[in-house]
């Protein structure tokens, strides 16, 4: 099987937030995590064609919860990381790792 | 909870955009906020921050090619933005866009209007309420083929026959007759029986006869006026309801106005549709055992009431009549068919009244809708070839929409959405077109096809409309579509490579269109040919200031009435001379032969041995020849002394002479009437006695006076110039109130009403080839032009190499001409097929008459040549150095 694309940034980025909301990882709180932890503001529409992408490739997965009335009936959407998102985003940030050797005097403290 | 503004919508938008899993998620957690923030900020805050965040998931997933958003198929509908391109397009060629859609107009108006009537003619029903129970008696002989067909007039006797016969129907019986108004106006009238409301359907909308109102005949006879008669004489006021009109204060005798007919009566004649009455009177009862046949019969069966059964009863009663009959004396000798036609009708049947008119109009109709809708393809094809032109003019423009990603179902869109643009306002200009062309076209509709129910453009025209127009857009884009797609290959190749062959599918166009328009014309050229061939024959009367009353005289009424009748009738005031004639006169009625035939005359055209010869014995009254305007050519005409005594004296017209008497002088010689000796004083000149396109028939001038039972059945009168022929039949009612007259017209009009529905078929048809010869020129106009532009640099390359512009001209309308007479060959072919339809429109000539086939050729010709010139001229002219500069 020839190698995958690599993630993009944004997509490593989307991977971890969910990594890091486990349970409670909805388009919304992806949103808000990202824009908490990196602090810039960010498309609403960025996330959820993101997570629709990794979706697609089988990086993420997804529930539905029960529609409350506050949504007009529409359900929660969940996501979870899947073996082969975790599998990928290793992938991504050992490659980053990799590249990033013997940069540290020039990188500093990053 | 609150919603956002226009939510369904903004939600279903999101439907498009969105994976369908993701939709839920996105609605769900807009709402959840957009809840919040309308709580916290208000809800103009929270409207704001929703087209923000909505417009940013638009933005990311139209951007994002990853995600499969449901994409529009590509479609072959025509879309608005493609509207909106080809208006732009058309914007900025005017010329073209109004040729075309000018073209299309004028094919379309004469379409609409055609079918406007053959569709009232055919296909509508009659204005009656169940129009489908309504019946008429035709008879009919069962020895001859079908056209012999007659609607009859029948007697009393005959009608109560019938009443008897099939209780189940209502009948009701009429019969048309003149009817004075005051002192001097006279309109047409019909007297109608007491049934006859009940019959036709349609009640008068004010007042109406009563039953005392057909009762024997009073002095003052009630009337019913129909709604225009009412509307044009009386202004529509209903005071006149109750109002009374004497013919003469003395005598008492008048009219009294009892009703008012509905707009939408039409008076249901199945034969004669052009006499249309003006008001209506009481039939009065026939007196006991009268049998003259002058009634009409119109039969509304009950429904479930089978109209065979009724038929056969007709039938039976019809073929009763027949047997009951007298065999006339002559029957031993004469022709076949002569015999037969003198012996009387013998069978009858009943038909639908629909189809007893659609019946006679049905060929004439077809012919015109035939005619219509070749001009209308005539005109599609037009359209077609300036759009093929300016395709290929164009073919710069549609590669760089191919390479900028059009596929070539969008520019087959483009093409179609040109030409519903085009045909769309041809369509429209049509209608409006189609809208003065119909009234005026009715005006001239006279005799059979004059139709019961009225032209009109209603819902039924503008359906016909829509689908010439879908016919007409789906042609002209099949042929641009192709022409394009051919264009589109020519690209790759070398580019001017071919011009010529280019132009060659345009002038396979014109050649398609020159064959329809010789179609067009070539009927037109036959057509009204014939009408000018007719014209130009001699009546064989002198028709100057003459006047034809059609009147009959009581039955019962002595020679010595008839001869004090027309007495009177040359003393009254404009009046030069008067003369009655016992005989139909210009109403194709061919009344037989009193005198027999000298022996040993043969009639091989016939009857292929000896024969009858259809020769028509005419009895006259005193004053005849002068009215007449015939001068005896050989001898005299009878005196108005020989005449008034029923002296056995005649005159023959010149076929006579020539046919009884070959060889020798027709003077002195002896003609038998049942044993009784009639001298031959004189010749006449031949005069058509049946109608202006029938050939004389020969004529035996005898006496009223002399026949068994005189009467008379129509007045030839010689006015002083100035007279009207109405104010003269006013004045014979007056004097002969027991009189029946029918009519009273010019001897001219007359004969004109004889050829009317030539005189329209001429008309119509000439109006097709002159709209044909119109349309193939601008088509060729604006093909040329285009063309030639096209060929600008090729032109120029001619031109620097050292061609003159007379050179150029001769090349370009040469390679015309070559598609004309390609076309003209085509047509020619195709009409020697399609104009047969014309047969019977012709007078004297076969559909291939030399005359009307070179002045057909001669008219596209001199038409093409001129539409090409002109422009051709305009390319001859330019510079060299610029037309190689040029594209």
């Amino acid at each position: 099987m020839p190698p995958r694309a690599p993630l993009g940034e944004f997509e490593v980025t989307v991977l971890l937030s969910v990594l890091q909301l486990a349970d409670d990882a909805t388009g919304t709180a992806v949103r808000d995590d990202i824009a908490a932890r990196t602090g810039r503001p960010l498309a609403r529409g960025a996330v959820y064609v993101t997570l629709d992408r990794l979706n697609e490739k089988g990086l993420v997965a997804s529930r539905f919860d029960e529609g409350s009335p506050a949504r007009g009936g529409h359900p929660k959407r969940f996501f979870r990381v899947t073996p082969a998102g975790l599998r990928e985003l290793r992938h991504s940030l050992s490659m980053l790792a990799r590249m990033r050797a013997g940069l540290e005097s020039v990188l500093k403290d990053v | 909870m609150t919603r956002p503004w226009f939510w369904p919508r903004r939600s279903a938008r999101l439907a498009r955009y969105l994976p369908s899993a993701s939709v839920g998620m996105a609605c769900g957690d807009l709402l959840e906020e957009f809840e919040e923030r309308y709580a916290k900020a208000g809800r103009l805050r929270a409207e704001w921050w929703l087209a923000l965040e909505l417009a940013s998931v638009y933005r990311a997933y139209k951007g994002s090619a990853m995600v499969s958003r449901p994409r529009r198929p590509p479609t072959a509908l025509l879309q608005a933005s493609d509207l909106r391109q080809a208006a732009r397009i058309l914007r900025r060629s005017p010329w073209y866009a109004a040729t075309a859609s000018g073209v299309m107009g004028l094919g379309l108006a004469l379409g609409i209007t055609v079918f406007a009537i053959v569709d009232g003619a055919l296909f509508k029903p009659l204005p009656y309420p169940q129009a489908d129970r309504l019946f008429t008696p035709i008879f009919g002989f069962s020895r001859l083929p079908q056209e012999t067909r007659l609607f009859p007039a029948i007697s009393p006797a005959t009608l109560d026959a019938w009443r008897h016969a099939v209780p189940e129907a209502q009948i009701t019986a009429y019969n048309s007759s003149l009817q004075t108004i005051g002192t001097h106006e006279m309109v047409r009238s019909a007297r109608v029986d007491a049934a006859f409301f009940d019959v036709v359907g349609i009640p008068p909308a004010m007042g109406g006869f009563t039953d005392a109102d057909f009762g024997p005949p009073t002095k003052i006879r009630p009337a019913i006026l129909t709604d225009r008669l009412w509307r044009e004489r009386f202004g529509g006021d209903r005071a006149v309801m109750g109002r009374t009109f004497f013919d003469e204060q003395e005598t008492g005798e008048g009219i009294r106005v009892v009703g008012i007919l509905p707009p939408e009566f039409v008076f249901p004649y199945p034969d004669s549709l052009a006499y249309t009455p003006r008001l209506l009177t009481p039939l009065p009862p026939a007196p006991p055992g009268s049998n003259g046949a002058s009634l009409k019969a119109l039969f509304r069966l009950p429904p479930g009431a089978s109209s065979a059964a009724v038929s056969s009863a007709v039938k039976a009663q019809v073929a009763a009549e027949a047997l009951s009959r007298p065999v006339p004396r002559s029957s031993t000798d004469g022709s076949e068919r002569s015999r037969i036609l003198r012996e009387g009708y013998d069978t009858g049947a009943l038909v639908a009244l629909q189809a007893a008119i659609t019946d006679r109009l049905r060929a004439s109709s077809w012919a015109a809708f035939g005619a219509a809708s070749t001009l209308l393809l005539l005109a599609c094809f037009n359209v077609t070839g300036l759009m093929i032109a300016r395709v290929r003019e164009r073919w710069r423009e549609l590669a760089v929409r191919r390479s900028l990603g059009a596929s070539r179902l969008d520019l087959i869109r483009l093409l179609a959405a040109e030409s519903v643009l085009i045909v769309g306002s041809g369509a429209a200009f049509g209608m409006v077109l189609a809208g003065l062309f119909l009234p005026l076209t009715t005006r001239f509709l006279t005799g059979s096809l004059l139709v019961l129910k009225p032209a009109a453009i209603d819902g039924r025209v503008a359906v016909y409309a829509l689908l010439a127009s879908i016919a007409c857009v789906l042609l002209t884009t099949v042929f641009a579509a192709r022409a394009a797609a051919q264009t589109g290959l020519r690209t790759a190749a070398a580019e001017g490579a071919g011009a010529t062959r280019r132009a060659r599918g345009s002038r396979a166009v014109l050649a398609i269109e020159i064959a329809l328009a010789f179609i067009v014309a070539v009927s037109g050229a036959l057509v009204s040919g014939s009408l000018l061939r007719v014209w130009k024959e001699d009546p064989g009367f002198d028709v100057r200031h003459t006047a034809l009353v059609a009147m009959s005289t009581p039955r019962g009424a002595s020679a010595d009435d008839i001869n004090r009748l027309l007495t009177d009738l040359q003393h009254i005031p404009g009046v030069v001379s008067a003369g009655g004639v016992g005989h139909a006169l210009l109403e194709r009625a061919f009344n037989g032969n009193a005198f027999d035939q000298p022996t040993g005359i043969a009639d091989p055209a016939e009857t292929g041995g000896p024969g009858r010869l259809p020769i028509e014995s005419i009895p006259v009254t005193r004053g005849y020849f002068a009215a007449a305007g015939l001068q005896p050519t050989d001898g005299r005409v009878p005196t108005d002394e020989e005449l008034s005594a029923g002296a056995p004296v005649v005159a023959v017209s010149k076929r006579v002479a020539r046919l009884y008497w070959p060889g020798r002088r027709a003077l002195g010689e002896t003609l038998l009437n049942k044993g009784r000796g009639f001298t031959v004083v004189g010749v006449v000149p031949d005069a058509r006695f049946m109608s202006l396109d029938t050939d004389p028939q020969g004529e035996i001038y005898w006496s009223v006076a002399a026949m068994p039972k005189p009467s008379i059945s129509n007045v030839l009168l010689r006015l002083t110039p100035g007279t009207s022929p109405q104010t003269v039949a006013t004045s014979i009612i007056r004097g002969c109130p027991d009189c029946w007259v029918r009519s009273a017209q010019t001897l001219d009009s007359a004969l004109g009403v004889t050829i009317a529905q030539r005189q329209f078929s001429a008309w119509l048809f000439s109006a097709f080839g002159i709209a044909a010869l119109v349309t193939v020129g601008t088509g060729i106009l604006g093909l040329v032009a285009m063309t030639t532009r096209r060929r600008t640099r090729e032109i120029g390359i001619r031109m620097a190499i050292g061609a003159t512009p007379t050179a150029v001209l001769r090349q370009i309308v040469g390679e015309q001409l070559r598609a004309v007479a390609i076309g003209l060959l085509i047509g020619a072919i195709a009409a020697t097929w399609l104009t047969g339809f014309l047969t019977g429109y012709l007078y004297k000539t076969t559909v291939y008459d030399v005359r009307s086939w070179a002045a057909a050729i001669v008219a596209l010709f001199v038409v093409a040549l001129i539409a090409a010139v002109i422009p051709s001229r305009q390319a001859s002219r330019i510079d060299p150095v610029r037309a190689l500069r040029a594209d």
